[in-house]
């Protein structure tokens, strides 16, 4: 199947999933008529279970078809992303980058940020944190975003287990890059340092198997 | 010590201290404020302000530490809603019961609601990276001073434009509070399609982007196709035919709200179904593969405490609800409350990770339902489980709120959570006492609050705490007795929303829920913010949402809930409340 014509597949199953929706709504939506409930009652019913009853008799031939519509629709549109993953080339993501080279990449910039805090802080100068907290900015913005916007590809081909433990480790990465920014912007380069160290450490259990 | 070698403030006494006594007056305050006008109000913005202010002033105040005064302010805050929402429904009903096992039950409530949701944290904030719209206001606002000036200035720019808008709309009166963009293009008005003037609302579509988009698509589904639909099947009462509003009451409240309460249930289950792997994965690491070498130790709380926790908490429950029901009749009633507030709490952490906006009442709603069902019909149980429930459910989504806020800062989750379990429990003590002092106020054993309080009996008196929530708790409780709780619709819902956790569209049953469950005038405006936001995004790159959205849609947020309280203090000052 070509690209286009997987495009209006999905379209398809899109209008599936709003007609399938909207009928199963609009049979939950339905009122038991009182008199049916009533009669239930009447009949030795608890009222709850007859206003159930009354209900189910009056809604479930379209509630349960729109039930069917969506379950269709969530058929096709699996298949189709299932389709789409596979197709795809590799590892690569939108960036260009796979997940190991983007993790490469965040391993270097992290170690140049390191050697430059390190270089400030045996100056004593504080007038360049401004500029290393914007670097920071910029890595997470660029690797960890990059990372997580291919989620949908990488547990298709990965399974979820394995991509949770995986962006489990990118993310204890970030929050401590966002940790480092936070105490250099405070004032507190040393809490800065070990923060980027605890961030180096959590890379380096980041594996993608 | 040199600059390199201090120590970084963080978990300090002053940071505790000050917001345990925030904390307090806002709870406090907010709890007069529920009962006079029935709605809550948040508080991290205001801590998070004032923290700066006074923990300079105190010669430390990083944005760390300042993270923990706000997460600990909330965390007692929180419990003002959950309390001012229930438990006066059972003063207004004439109802007898122990005030002793009320606080009991609402701390039990505090603590379950931290307990069950520390788990989740990976799950909701890692993988399924969900953006807390007020959270990231929060963390904006924490980031401010070392943002660089054009961030700042855009956060500025927002909430100086959200506080006029909010002040043209409820001081000034000069725009309405909600455009009827449904009249400009002959839309029937029982329809509701007005667009709020809430900039607020806006700036959280705004924050959440895409991943918001179904729940605006859910208010088009509700309003536009299946409330047509209903009137013309003649679903709605004929009699009140040429009433819009009144035909719009009949299908919000009896066909699309009950069943929207159903869709949000079933759809959060079958997240929780599919998330499943991802969860465990989560529990797993909790405490042992979250400890790193150079982070000197547990970044989150051990499983085996939060069990320790979960087990005090239920017994807690266990007691409150023994106090009322006895023994025997307090077991099921307690493991039935534990399992709900877990649920109920997923539920309002989803909805408020997705769309900054909380489904609190419908969940204690349906918590005050099932204990009705279990006990036959005791509403003083019901409620007692209900504060529980709804102060549980409550701190789910605070505590999330403020992980995320502590995620973009850098804290240490481990450090917000045992801030926020060892002082949630001051909460639900000052929010029961409040509610005890106002009912007991006048002294001569005359109520103090409700409709049939002296002050509101003397029509135009500024000091009536009509209490509106508990009053439409009351209504509810009234009508689950006489057998009119709407269960086909919450059934019917909960299949829809199970069914569409088949879909690879993950959280599409919440927010298809959340959007059923609120008026058009919420979910439109949201709508209108996200498709700006995902625009944005998608054309401009992730910096530009970073650099200049997100600060900008921020400070429509804080803008608009510092006016607000600001706005509510003066009107009560004003009436010489």
């Amino acid at each position: 199947m070509d690209q286009r014509a997987r495009n209006l597949a999905r379209i398809d199953a899109g209008f599936l999933l709003v007609a399938g929706v909207g009928m199963a709504a609009y049979g939950a939506s339905y009122p038991a008529s009182s008199a049916v409930i009533e009669g239930l009652v009447s009949q030795g019913h608890h009222p709850q279970m007859a206003r159930l009853l009354a209900w189910a008799q009056g809604a479930w031939l379209g509630f349960t078809f729109g039930v069917v519509l969506i379950f269709l629709s969530a058929f096709l549109l699996r298949r189709f992303a299932r389709l789409e993953m596979s197709d795809e080339s590799g590892e690569i993501g939108i960036s260009g980058l796979s997940p190991d080279e983007h993790i490469l990449a965040l391993n270097a910039g992290l170690k140049t940020i390191q050697q430059d805090l390190e270089a400030l802080l045996s100056d004593d100068d504080t007038s360049d944190y401004l500029e290393i907290s914007e670097r920071m900015e910029a890595l997470k913005e660029e690797h960890v975003g990059g990372l997580v916007a291919q989620k949908d590809r990488l547990v298709a081909q990965h399974g979820l287990l394995a991509y949770a433990q995986f962006i489990s480790s990118v993310s204890a990465a970030e929050r401590n890059l966002n940790r480092a920014w936070s105490t250099l912007v405070d004032g507190y380069p040393g809490e800065a340092k070990l923060a980027l160290e605890t961030a180096s450490v959590a890379l380096q259990n980041c594996e993608l198997h | 010590m040199s600059s390199s070698e201090r120590p970084y403030p963080e978990l300090t006494p002053q940071a505790m201290i000050l917001g345990a006594l925030l904390g307090v007056l806002m709870t406090a305050a907010f709890v007069y404020v529920g009962l006079k006008l029935g709605f809550g109000l948040g508080g991290s913005t205001v801590a998070a302000i004032l923290g700066f202010a006074v923990l300079k002033a105190l010669g430390t105040g990083t944005i760390i530490e300042n993270n923990v005064n706000q997460t600990i302010a909330s965390a007692i805050n929180v419990s003002s809603s959950g309390v001012v929402f229930t438990l006066p429904a059972l003063l207004l009903m004439g109802e007898t019961f122990s005030w002793g096992a009320m606080v009991l039950s609402a701390m039990a409530g505090s603590f379950l609601g931290v307990v069950f949701i520390i788990p989740l944290r990976k799950q909701m904030l890692e993988f399924d990276r969900l953006r807390f719209p007020s959270g990231m206001a929060v963390a904006s606002i924490l980031k401010s001073p070392g943002a660089g000036v054009e961030k700042l200035k855009l956060l500025a720019f927002g909430a100086l434009l959200s506080a006029g808008m909010k002040i043209l709309v409820d001081k000034v009166d000069a725009v309405p509070d909600a455009l009827a963009v449904g009249d400009w293009f002959g839309i029937p008005a029982y329809t509701g399609t007005l667009l709020s003037l809430s900039l607020m609302n806006i700036g959280a579509g705004m924050l959440s982007g895409r991943g918001g988009l179904p729940f605006a698509f859910g208010g088009v589904l509700a309003w536009w196709i299946l409330a047509p639909m209903a009137v013309s099947s003649g679903w709605t009462d004929p009699f009140t035919g040429s009433n819009g509003d009144e035909v719009w009451g009949q299908l919000y409240g009896q066909l699309l709200r009950p069943a929207g309460i159903g869709i949000l249930i079933g759809g959060a289950l079958a997240g929780v179904i599919a998330a499943f792997p991802a969860i465990r994965a989560a529990i797993k690491t909790l405490g042992s593969a979250a400890k790193t070498a150079a982070g000197g130790g547990a970044q989150e709380l051990s499983g085996k405490a939060l069990a320790i926790g979960l087990a005090g908490a239920t017994l807690l429950l266990y007691l409150s609800s023994s106090l009322t029901v006895g023994p025997v009749m307090a077991l099921p009633v307690a493991v039935v409350g534990v399992l709900w507030t877990a649920l109920a709490g997923l539920i309002v952490a989803q909805a408020t990770g997705m769309t900054d906006i909380s489904p609190l009442s419908g969940m204690a709603l349906i918590g005050v339902t099932l204990m009705l069902a279990i006990t036959g019909g005791n509403a003083v149980v019901a409620v007692t489980v209900g504060v529980a429930v709804c102060v549980g459910v409550g701190q789910c989504a605070d505590m999330m709120q403020d992980l995320k806020t502590g995620h973009l800062v850098g804290g240490i989750p481990r450090r917000q959570q045992l801030a926020q379990i060892f002082t949630g429990w001051i909460g639900p003590v000052v929010a029961v006492g409040t509610v005890y002092l106002l009912w007991t106020a006048t002294g001569d054993g005359s109520p103090g609050f409700g409709p049939e309080s002296t002050a509101c009996l003397k029509k135009g008196s500024g000091d009536c705490l009509s209490a509106p929530q508990a009053g439409a708790l009351q209504a509810m409780i009234d009508g689950v007795i006489g057998g009119n709780a709407p269960l086909d619709k919450y059934a019917a819902g909960g299949l829809i929303g199970l069914s569409l956790g088949a879909l690879p569209i993950a959280g599409l049953g919440v927010l298809m829920g959340l959007a059923m469950y609120l008026p058009f005038e919420v979910t439109l405006g949201y709508g209108i913010g996200c498709l700006v936001g995902w625009r944005l995004e998608s054309s401009r790159g992730g910096a530009f949402f970073g650099g200049k959205v997100v600060p900008f849609a921020a400070g429509l947020i804080v803008g608009e809930a510092l006016t607000s309280l600001g706005i509510t203090i003066i009107d009560l000052l004003g009436k010489g409340a």
